[in-house]
């Protein structure tokens, strides 16, 4: 790898750039490196087969992608789409899928001493799925760990509340 | 300018030695089944086989001394040293015994070879090359006949030899290795000059550059249909726009043939590797087999070339291990104590069949079907089973009728996996028995792997592409013609037939589907020898398909194995018949019931 490259890689790292989003009034943000990009919703074709909160595939440009129900992962009731409804485009280890929010916030510069982890929080998927909390100012943003949402990675047992 | 015992390093010589890695490996491929097949018929011309051995070390000698890799030098130049004494058949016809080191040989330098393209240095080979060269040695003090000059080896360093001129031309360091260097005192044979004609007009080329092709013209194709069937220009009948879609269509499909036929390889060289497997795993076992291999100029796709190597092993061993008897034993039964091991590849409609056949003791289906109620894999209270669903059990994970667990099979890792790598290149298998006679796989693999011709089906708000191949008719039923079971099971009564009817929504839980079947279509399908009537709302049309995979890390429902983009951007979801049907034999409650 070259330096010029190395020290983007690092920058881009060190920055803690978050793409910050709504899901059910809550502002959830995933890391900006695993942001592919941001499209508006489209006919999304079933998948057959698949688990209910994989709303089904689409064609992203003649790659096939599937997309996930934001709501349905985190066990709310589903929601109507709407025009403001966005789908996130994320990529982590080579796997590419799409979450539906209800709406995109902004990107948020959170500082690394801005971050905790995690509380024991209860076995609620939403919470379970979520990697740290950033603060900024007298707000938080859920961080949500991509590989577990994707579920690449298992969700943690936490012992009951 | 020999480097012994370091590393190559420099750019301009790792490419050399990826070359040389490559050729050694064709070489070996070659020069293996001839001294094979020497072994087997005997004393024939052996001559020519001592001069193409020979051949293959020299040449191979010649390319590693000029990348300083020394024990492969002396590896060879043993070999070649013994090798020399029978080219003119003055010490007789070469024996089992030399065959045999000349396998020995070819393995290690099999290993040497692994081992270069990792540390790319053969430093680490010495003691095996040490014992090898001695034996090889002492071979060619024993053949006798007065070694001609170079024999007398003495062991280290190749370099001092190479400088005292071998048996044959003296070497000099190929400037371009990728050539053989002896061909000048060798009595071109006509193997050797169809050989040189290949080589001028052939080419090689990258398999990633093939792969990016085949990408194009798949993009290629979805783009002709995007054009060609764009809705702006359905039904307004430009003659001309339709002349020249036509045209446009004729040469992309041209183009897609000879795109897909880059990829075609002979299945020869596959075949050919697994007379080596043969012929040890039958020695260790202490059993007499004879293998006949046919259709070896038999062309599949590269893919399936390199991805059949490994069921063929797991086939051949079950055949040598449990399929064919001892040879006292086939004597009793009154048949000839060498047995039959055939591995014979055809195209036949549209597919590759290769196929797997032993002259053993045949399947036990009682057996098979003991084992399968023991391990719940069926409902002892089931009635009759057909023998291709009881054959069918050996396919399941873990499941070995095998009494004891030998050394080479019999642990129930094996057909499950076959059909495993079968099924990932679109394929099957089937198996065949006759009780005493024998046992016949059957592996069938489409031939283009990548774009197939399908028929575009709606089922809800689903589209299925199902392969025209597996396709038979579509039907629009009579309820007359439809018969309920008490199990919820439905059938359908085509000229006198029945067949079951399976509803794709109910399998892939798909919404608004059509319900009825009577408003609905049946499109019977075939895999194998079982049919059976898919239910759908409508028929599409046909359309060339192209296939994608499936996104990463999603499961889907069972039997479908891809996806297409279709020419409106559209995604449709390709159907294979054969593991659908499987699927719903192996549940059939839950097809019922869900």
């Amino acid at each position: 790898m070259s330096d010029v490259h190395a020290e983007s890689a690092e920058n881009h790292h060190a920055s803690r750039k978050f793409l910050t989003f709504l899901v059910d009034a809550v502002s959830y943000a995933v890391h900006i490196r695993h942001v592919v990009e941001i499209i508006g919703m489209q006919h999304i074709t079933p998948l057959p087969g698949a688990p209910p909160h994989i709303r089904g595939v689409i064609n992203l440009r003649g790659a096939v992608i599937p997309v996930m129900d934001l709501h349905a992962r985190f066990g709310l009731p589903p929601f109507a789409y709407n025009d403001r409804t966005c789908i996130v485009v994320v990529e982590v280890d080579h796997i590419k899928e799409g979450l539906i929010v209800d709406t995109v916030s902004e990107v948020l510069d959170m500082p690394l001493s801005n971050v905790e982890s995690t509380p024991e929080m209860g076995r609620d998927p939403g919470t379970t799925l979520v990697e740290v909390i950033g603060k900024v100012g007298d707000e938080v943003r859920l961080i949500l760990d991509i590989r577990r949402v994707l579920g690449i990675a298992p969700a943690p047992v936490r012992a009951a509340a | 300018m020999f480097e012994t015992e370091s590393e190559i390093d420099d750019p301009e010589l790792l490419e050399l030695l990826g070359e040389f890695l490559q050729e050694a490996r064709e070489g070996i491929a070659e020069v293996e089944p001839v001294l094979l097949d020497l072994e087997r018929s005997g004393a024939q011309n052996t001559v020519e086989v001592a001069n193409r051995a020979f051949r293959f070390f020299h040449s191979l000698k010649g390319t590693a001394a000029f990348l300083g890799l020394e024990h492969v030098c002396r590896v060879t130049h043993a070999a070649e040293s013994l090798l020399g004494r029978y080219r003119d058949g003055s010490s007789g016809p070469l024996g089992v015994a030399e065959v045999q080191l000349m396998l020995n040989a070819v393995d290690v330098i099999r290993i040497m070879l692994d081992q270069v393209e990792i540390d790319r240095t053969d430093a680490g080979t010495a003691t095996a090359v040490d014992r090898l060269v001695t034996r090889l040695t002492a071979a060619v003090e024993q053949s006798g006949v007065k070694p001609p000059p170079v024999a007398v080896f003495s062991p280290p360093p190749a370099l001092e030899e190479e400088a005292a001129g071998p048996a044959a031309a003296p070497m000099s360091p190929p400037p371009a290795p990728a050539h053989p260097i002896d061909e000048h005192d060798e009595p071109a044979t006509a193997a050797n000059r169809s050989q040189g004609t290949n080589q001028a007009s052939s080419l090689r080329v990258d398999v990633g550059k093939l792969d990016q092709l085949m990408n194009l013209v798949g993009e290629l194709i979805i783009a002709e249909t995007m054009v060609t069937r764009s809705p702006d220009v359905q039904g307004v009948g430009f003659t001309g726009f339709q002349k020249s879609s036509l045209h446009l269509r004729r040469v992309t499909r041209a183009l897609q043939d000879v795109a897909m036929s880059l990829r075609m390889v002979p299945i020869g060289a596959t075949f050919r590797k697994m007379m080596r497997l043969v012929r040890d795993v039958s020695a260790r076992l202490d059993k007499k087999v004879a293998l006949h291999i046919e259709g070896e100029d038999t062309e599949v796709d590269k893919t399936v070339a390199e991805q059949i190597s490994d069921p063929l092993v797991h086939l051949l061993r079950n055949a040598l291990d449990h399929g064919i008897e001892m040879p006292d034993a086939r004597a009793a039964s009154g048949k000839p104590p060498e047995a039959t091991l055939r591995l014979t590849a055809a195209h036949r409609a549209g597919e590759v069949w290769i196929t797997v056949e032993d002259d053993g003791r045949g399947l036990n289906r009682e057996r098979i079907l003991a084992k399968g109620i023991e391990r719940g894999l069926v409902d002892p209270d089931r009635g009759e089973l057909s023998d291709s669903e009881v054959f069918d059990l050996l396919f399941q994970p873990g499941f070995s009728t095998a009494a004891a667990v030998t050394e080479l099979s019999g642990r129930g890792v094996g057909l499950d996996v076959v059909r495993k790598n079968v099924e990932s290149m679109r394929g099957r298998v089937e198996v065949t028995t006759r009780p005493g006679q024998g046992t016949t796989f059957i592996i069938r693999i489409p031939l283009t792997l990548a774009i197939f011709d399908g028929m575009i089906v709606r089922v809800g708000e689903v589209l299925y592409t199902i392969p025209l191949r597996s396709m038979r008719e579509s039907i629009r039923p009579d309820r007359r013609a439809l018969v309920q079971l008490p199990d919820g099971a439905e059938l359908i009564r085509v000229r006198q037939r029945h067949f079951p009817v399976l509803r794709l929504h109910r399998m892939h839980g798909v919404p608004g589907a059509v319900e009825d079947p009577c408003l609905g279509i049946l499109l019977m399908v075939e895999d194998g020898d079982q049919t059976a009537c898919i239910l759908v709302d409508e028929v599409m049309g046909q359309q060339q398909t192209v296939v994608k995979g499936l996104p990463a890390g999603v499961n889907t429902g069972a039997g479908i194995t891809g996806c297409t983009i279709m020419g409106n951007g559209e995604i449709s979801f390709i159907v294979d018949v054969g593991s659908m049907l499987a699927a719903t034999r192996a549940r059939p409650t839950a097809v019922a019931v869900a």
